[in-house]
């Protein structure tokens, strides 16, 4: 295993975490009913 | 009595009575179907129904069933109306939202300094708020030129005010609610009790609109009124007493074109001035006592007496809730916990006045707002006789919804995107791209082999992302060309026509108009149609739409047909890909009818909805529409598609005791989709590979391809027969929408239906796919 085989391991991890934490942030954006005293369907604060 | 349905064309008549019960009654009358409204037949779909009729100055849709319990009687024929050139007289600047003036009478409390100011951005479907909140905020929500094009709220800051929050709300036409996304705005107006409203009103239409602001002005919370598509009104001859609207109203007026990015830094200086002093509209008691002998006037002030103590226990402004209450509406009476005696109480106060006004109580709370809107446009208003955008809207509409041209004109102009978008723009740009990913492709490969890179991660680099994540990039530009025609016809007004001629077709099979906008969209992607469903007013009627979406072939399905036509049947290409279109619509149709006769039992909602004039789309909309639809397909490329690809390609090339394998049938994949195999094989697709690349469609549906070009190692073509390429394109065709789709479908209507519609969508893929097979091994395909 060489310096570059090191790197673009590395590079393709980063790339692949990145992949996996947008993905589950683009699926938890909810849609809104409107009365946020009672849902948190949005996931807003 | 005659009624609104025996009329013929061109005839005006006048409102006698509105028939019907319930919230459609209500919404008849919150559009200004209300007695003593003057209304002219203007035209029948094609196909004889629904009608498109003018009042208040704008064209409204009904079905005749509807038109039926409208009670109309002749206007007698008069003479052309001849108003003298209207001249405002000069009216003192009120000088409300202002440093000094109102708030100079020391009756304002202004807010804690360092309190963020949240606004509600409220006004009637498609008036602009979209375009206003993407001026306010600088973000870049879509607009588009039919009735509900917001159906979530967005939010925002102010630009050079961080300390604002701005809430882009779905239109609504009054404050009783008749669609969900219309409760949306209700709930929040009412509950979250935003410090001040942004109503935007449309001039062009402004009796309709100011309808709205009435009942605002009911809530008594801080308000500004922006008059939008003032450029509009002016440069066709109208003008509007500003200073004069603004005394009536006793709220702020502020003339603006959101559009135009006019009067919006006037806007804001007013909105925040009012919601920072907290300065609440000078009136809301619109009754008079004069008119009908005051009988609503009494009325509502006897029956606001009576309830006070209720309405300040429940934090609710009394003026709203004693109107709903005279309206009958049972959400607002529940809430208030009235004793039987108050009940009966205000039910003889509301019959005597009804005996009084001769009409029936929600007609006469109607009937007294717009008579107040009335004078106030009489007074105030100079209206142009008919608008440049309106007489052009009127020539196009002879062809577009003619009785002879609308069917043919919407086939020829569907079957010219989808001949641009596969034939022309698209698959041209299409080819420049493959040649573009090829490329690079060959240069990372010369690049890992100059480098010595480790012959596995080599092939992961290569066979696994580059042959994953490329194939499906050089599809990008077919999508981006459907999206691009599908936006010009959104944003030009022509989809509510398409709603208005196929509204009887629809309802043949249990839906109404409004549905085919959803479906429309889903052609594009069925995630934003899923959400679109929330238009529609009734329950069954969404919850039926939803379910049919994922028949419309979305474009994410796009690169599966073009890769496989492309690979077993490039010369009937063209004719493969309308046949899978159809494929889709046929089986939808199918669906419906079973639905119809089981599931959904019922009639469809009534078509009552808005034409908007025909805009020409303006380029900065179309432009940043598909930029962010070339940013999401990218984004999906670069997330989801990867992570399948990678994890494709680990779990082909990896057997259960993790040694790397030189033929994948002995790797872990294999091993899984065997499981599957015994129940696909009889639709020809029992090969371990296509099942696993229909299991990572279900991620999203351009990793088909990638994974069969991964698993197949890049020779689809020689290793499939044309039968299976014809059985895996029916599959994916109908098979479970994407796990976004899911996602949305579980967003609007539960767990439940969400997990029935991805067993519904398969076994409908199966059944279709088994028949398709025996046909086309009929005819000889191998």
């Amino acid at each position: 295993m060489n310096i570059a085989d090191i790197i673009l391991i590395l590079l393709i991890a980063a790339a692949l975490v990145f992949a996996v934490r947008a993905s589950v942030k683009n699926a938890k954006s909810g849609s809104c009913c409107g009365d946020c005293t009672k849902c948190s369907g949005c996931n807003k604060e | 009595m005659e009624t609104l349905r025996s009329i013929k064309i061109g005839e005006t008549v006048r409102v006698e009575k509105v028939g019907g019960e319930g919230a459609l009654r209500q919404h008849f009358l919150d559009m200004g179907l209300i007695p003593g409204a003057e209304v002219t037949l203007v035209k029948y779909a094609p196909m004889g129904d629904p009608m498109e009729l003018r009042l208040h100055g704008y064209e409204l849709t009904l079905r005749l069933a509807d038109a039926e319990q409208i009670e109309v009687c002749p206007v007698a024929a008069k003479a052309e109306e001849v108003k003298p050139n209207k001249k405002h007289s000069k009216t003192d600047h009120p000088g409300l939202g202002e440093g000094g003036r109102f708030h100079a009478k020391g009756d304002g409390v202004p807010l804690e300094k360092g309190t963020v100011i949240r606004f509600a951005l409220v006004g009637n479907q498609n008036c602009g708020k979209t375009t206003l909140f993407n001026r306010l905020t600088g973000s870049k929500q879509h607009v588009g030129n039919f009735p509900g094009v917001t159906v979530d709220r967005k939010d925002g800051s102010i630009i050079g005010h961080e300390d604002t929050l701005i809430t882009d709300l779905p239109g609504i036409y009054s404050m009783s609610p008749y669609s969900s996304e219309e409760i949306v705005s209700r709930n929040f107006v009412l509950n979250e009790k935003p410090h001040a409203i942004i109503n935007i009103v449309d001039v062009t239409n402004i009796e309709r609109n100011l309808y709205l602001t009435m009942q605002l002005l009911e809530m008594n919370i801080p308000m500004v009124v922006a008059l939008n598509m003032m450029d509009e009104l002016t440069s066709n001859g109208g003008s509007i007493d500003i200073n004069q609207m603004e005394k009536r109203l006793g709220v702020p007026v502020v003339p603006i074109s959101a559009a135009k990015n006019k009067g919006i830094e006037e806007l804001v200086e007013h909105a925040i001035h009012v919601a920072y002093y907290q300065e609440r509209p000078l009136r809301y008691d619109f009754c008079d006592k004069t008119e009908n002998g005051g009988a609503v006037h009494r009325c509502l002030h006897g029956i606001s007496h009576l309830i006070e103590d209720h309405v300040e226990a429940i934090g609710m402004p009394l003026r709203f809730v004693t109107s709903k209450v005279i309206e009958d509406d049972p959400l607002v009476i529940e809430k208030l916990e009235l004793d039987q005696n108050e009940i009966e109480t205000m039910e003889h106060i509301v019959t005597q006045m009804e005996k009084e006004r001769g009409l029936d109580r929600s007609s006469a709370i109607a009937d007294m707002r717009f008579r107040f809107i009335h004078r106030l446009c009489d007074d105030t208003v100079k209206k142009p006789a008919e608008s440049k955008e309106h007489i052009r809207s009127r020539r196009i509409d002879k062809v577009l919804t003619g009785k002879y041209t609308a069917i043919p004109a919407f086939i020829l102009i569907m079957g010219l995107v989808f001949f641009l978008t596969f034939n022309v723009i698209g698959a041209f740009l299409q080819d420049i791209f493959e040649m573009g990913v090829d490329k690079v492709t060959e240069l990372t490969d010369k690049a890992l082999n100059h480098v010595n890179v480790n012959s596995v991660i080599h092939d992961l680099i290569i066979n696994g992302i580059f042959a994953g994540v490329g194939s499906v990039l050089s599809f990008l530009p077919v999508i981006v060309t459907l999206f691009f025609f599908l936006s010009m016809l959104e944003d030009s007004g022509y989809i509510a026509r398409v709603a208005f001629f196929m509204d009887k077709l629809l309802r043949k099979v249990g839906l109404s108009g409004r549905s085919i906008v959803p479906l429309l969209i889903g052609f594009g992607c069925s995630v934003p149609a899923v959400m679109s469903t929330r238009t529609l007013p009734s329950e069954r009627d969404r919850k039926m739409t939803i379910l049919l979406t994922p028949f419309m072939s979305c474009t994410a399905k796009l690169p599966i047909y073009a890769f496989f036509v492309n690979a077993f049947f490039p010369k009937r290409g063209g004719f493969i890909m309308v046949g899978l279109y159809l494929l889709g619509i046929v089986t939808g149709i199918l669906a419906a009818y079973l639905f119809k006769g089981t599931l959904f039992r019922g009639e469809a909602v009534p078509f009552v909805m808005e034409l908007p004039n025909y805009r020409l789309p303006a380029a900065k909309n179309v432009a940043q529409l598909l930029w962010e639809k070339a940013k999401d397909f990218l984004q999906r490329a670069f997330t989801v598609i990867l992570i399948a690809t990678v994890v494709v390609w680990f779990l082909q090339s990896f057997d259960t005791h993790m040694n790397m394998v030189s033929d994948a049938g002995d790797s872990i994949l294999a091993a899984i989709a065997g499981i599957f195999a015994p129940v696909m094989s009889p639709v020809g697709l029992g090969d371990w590979r296509i099942l696993v690349a229909l299991i990572s469609g279900f991620m999203a549906k351009e990793s088909v391809v990638s994974t069969l070009e991964i698993l197949y190692s890049g020779s689809v073509e020689t290793a499939m027969t044309s039968l299976s390429a014809g059985c895996l394109l029916v599959f994916s065709l109908l098979y479970t929408p994407c796990v976004a789709a899911i996602a949305a479908v579980k967003r609007e209507l539960g767990k439940k239906w969400a997990l029935a519609e991805v067993v519904w969508q398969c076994g409908v893929a199966w059944v279709m796919t088994l028949i398709i097979r025996a046909v086309l091994i009929a005819i000889g395909v191998s």
